[in-house]
């Protein structure tokens, strides 16, 4: 895994949890990798690796069976998804209005865009 | 754990290495040691082992002097030196000789380390290894002594790229709630996500120590434009800034909505360029009273 | 006692002969060799001491060594086991394992001479051993050997704490150059006040002049033991 600059470590182990269960590759009610275990793989500090566990339990994307270990939660990918949207409202959504305002670009040409880009895809999917 | 109070040291007594030191250290973290060159690292760790006596003040590890080395407490310390001296035997006699000494050594754990950092050659003659086959084999026989105590002085040096993460893993897999690492370094970036708490040793004293968490919640990290730099410095908020492509990377006081991103290297910068700010965010304790109070007042008691 | 386990002191004890047992054995190979072809042609044989002196500064230089070099001197501080196991350890192994192997050596070398000389000149003498020569003051004369021997570890002691690297070659050059100072003023001195009273080993009796050197040389070793000491406390450890 790259650590990027942009995020503190924890977070991005947050996110890579969340893209495994995304991704299919740690299923919904499974239990997941221990804190070592993922500590190890990533090359982190346990504790942080417990940070990262600890805010996916806040928001319940994994839950920890005591003695037992951290579990993906049965409705993990709805959670994932209600968290990133909460997270692409609140910060990317601002950052990208402000970049709006200073070029120029209402909300109506932005709709093209974006109509063009759903077209792009169904067309990619079509061929 | 370790516990240092009003600790006074130097080789000689008119040149004084450290200087009304403080400093307590918790089990269950691995603790990054950052400092100049020159500003007694290596000292300190040696201090904490035994090896040199302080002039003032107490010392304690475990609950025990250290420097009287007694034989339960040195089978609890285990002190990787920068540079090694390694007796003329292979591997497997290393371990024959030395392992005894360490009631929680685990052979298993020993074999599991040696082979991330892809040693298999048990039948070499440790003086034939080049530095850092050495220090992968040593570092591999300190992790599986079990210590409560292990002290690294630069740990990285002379590991090829692969060794380097291998040893994150090791260290990442050896950490437990009982054990507390030290690691000196300079290679910060190598060893940046396997720490959990930063000590900064400066000119004679503990000028930071805090864990990653509660240095996220005081210092925010950050790439600023720059306008957003004229306004954040306009109101003191900036600690210490480098121009970089994007912009001014700079450390700021906590800014409530930013991500905590972390950068080991930057902390270093704007510790030892802006101490007595650092100081003062720091010092707050979770009681609530100030370090720097406290300082303050025996000051004025004395 | 708490400081003191045998389970460690036979650790120490292993860990010494698991990494010297190479050199050990080529050392007594060599005096072995020495011995039996110099007393081949002799019936009773001395011992030859020179020898035996030799190996054992170099010998005393190797063990200290470890106290010179800073890292070899902290892996030996760090090693769990208490200041009375380690200091045992040494002495035992500095002022009895290591003279007992020489003389053990030379004996095996001067007994195997005698088989030999069967082979060679077809008759079997047993050789008898001669510790030191045609001495009939040995009684004195070992005390003052032992004398001799803990001198000479204190010396190489202190030589090995002050010098860091080529430890044993400045330590001998050092403890040259003093004693033949010494020697030269001892020599005056003795010419001129006391050449009756004998700083020389005259009898098997405890003389005067015996028991002087005697505290003389004792005074020596500790006074070197002592420098030794506030040294290593100042420097490392």
């Amino acid at each position: 895994m790259d650590f990027s600059e942009s995020k503190a470590i924890y977070q991005q182990i947050a996110d890579f949890v969340c893209e495994q269960v995304l991704m299919g590759r740690w299923k919904e009610n499974d239990r997941i990798l221990s804190v070592r275990e993922l500590g190890v793989q990533l090359e982190v500090n346990p504790n942080t690796v417990l940070r990262a566990y600890d805010f996916l339990q806040r928001y319940g994307i994994i839950t920890n069976k005591r003695g037992v270990g951290y579990f993906a939660a049965e409705d993990a990918i709805a959670k994932i998804k209600e968290l990133r949207r909460e997270r692409f409202v609140n910060k990317e959504l601002p950052h990208i209005f402000q970049e709006m305002e200073l070029l120029g670009i209402g909300i109506s040409e932005l709709n093209e865009y974006y109509n063009e880009f759903l077209k792009g895809k169904k067309d990619e999917k079509d061929n | 754990m370790i516990e240092i109070k009003e600790m006074d040291f130097g080789y000689v007594p008119q040149r004084k290495i450290f200087d009304n030191l403080n400093l307590s250290l918790e089990a269950g973290h691995i603790y990054g040691l950052l400092g100049k060159n020159g500003m007694g690292k290596t000292t300190l760790l040696k201090i904490i082992s035994g090896l040199r006596f302080c002039n003032r003040g107490s010392v304690e590890v475990f609950g025990q002097k250290p420097e009287m080395r007694k034989p339960e407490i040195l089978a609890d310390i285990y002190f990787v030196t920068e540079e090694m001296d390694v007796p003329s035997v292979n591997v497997r006699d290393y371990v024959k000789i030395y392992a005894p000494f360490y009631p929680n050594f685990s052979e298993t754990d020993f074999e599991n380390y040696l082979r991330q950092f892809e040693i298999s050659d048990m039948e070499q003659n440790l003086t034939k290894m080049s530095h850092g086959q050495k220090k992968k084999v040593l570092v591999s026989f300190a992790l599986a002594t079990n210590t409560k105590l292990l002290i690294m002085d630069e740990p990285t040096n002379g590991m090829d790229i692969p060794s380097k993460s291998a040893f994150r893993k090791v260290v990442a897999s050896a950490i437990t709630d009982d054990k507390t690492f030290i690691i000196s370094t300079h290679q910060v970036r190598d060893l940046q996500n396997v720490i959990d708490a930063v000590l900064v040793l400066d000119n004679g004293k503990i000028l930071l120590n805090a864990d990653i968490n509660t240095i996220c919640d005081r210092l925010t990290f950050k790439v600023l434009s720059a306008n957003e730099f004229e306004e954040l410095s306009a109101q003191g908020k900036v600690l210490y800034s480098e121009d970089n492509i994007a912009g001014k990377v700079a450390v700021c006081t906590h800014i409530d909505d930013a991500d905590d991103k972390f950068d080991m290297e930057l902390l270093f910068c704007a510790a030892i360029s802006a101490r007595e700010r650092m100081h003062e965010i720091f010092a707050e304790r979770e009681n609530g009273k100030s370090r720097f109070a406290d300082e303050m007042e025996t000051k004025l008691n004395n | 006692m708490k400081n003191i386990s045998f389970y460690r002191i036979g650790l120490l004890f292993k860990r010494y002969f698991s990494e010297n047992w190479k050199k050990d054995v080529i050392v007594a190979a060599i005096i072995f060799a020495v011995e039996m072809l110099t007393s081949l042609e002799q019936e009773v044989s001395t011992i030859s001491w020179a020898v035996l002196l030799v190996f054992f500064i170099l010998y005393s230089g190797r063990i200290f060594g470890m106290l010179g070099k800073p890292q070899r001197a902290i892996n030996y501080l760090m090693l769990p086991a208490s200041r009375c196991e380690k200091l045992a350890v040494n002495i035992i192994l500095s002022h009895f394992y290591y003279p007992i192997l020489l003389i053990a050596a030379s004996c095996l070398g001067i007994w195997t001479s005698s088989f030999l000389c069967y082979f060679i000149y077809d008759e079997f003498t047993f050789k008898s051993i001669d510790f030191l020569g045609n001495s009939i003051f040995w009684g004195v004369e070992i005390w003052y050997l032992c004398l001799f021997l803990l001198l000479n570890n204190a010396v190489m002691m202190f030589g090995s704490v002050y010098f860091r690297k080529a430890a044993v070659i400045k330590t001998l050059l050092c403890e040259f150059a003093f004693f033949t100072l010494y020697a030269t003023v001892m020599a005056i001195i003795v010419f001129k006040m006391w050449l009756h009273e004998a700083v020389y080993v005259t009898a098997d009796k405890i003389t005067y002049g015996n028991v002087i050197l005697s505290v003389f040389i004792l005074c020596v070793i500790a006074f070197f033991w002592i420098l030794s000491y506030l040294r290593l406390k100042e420097t490392e450890a």
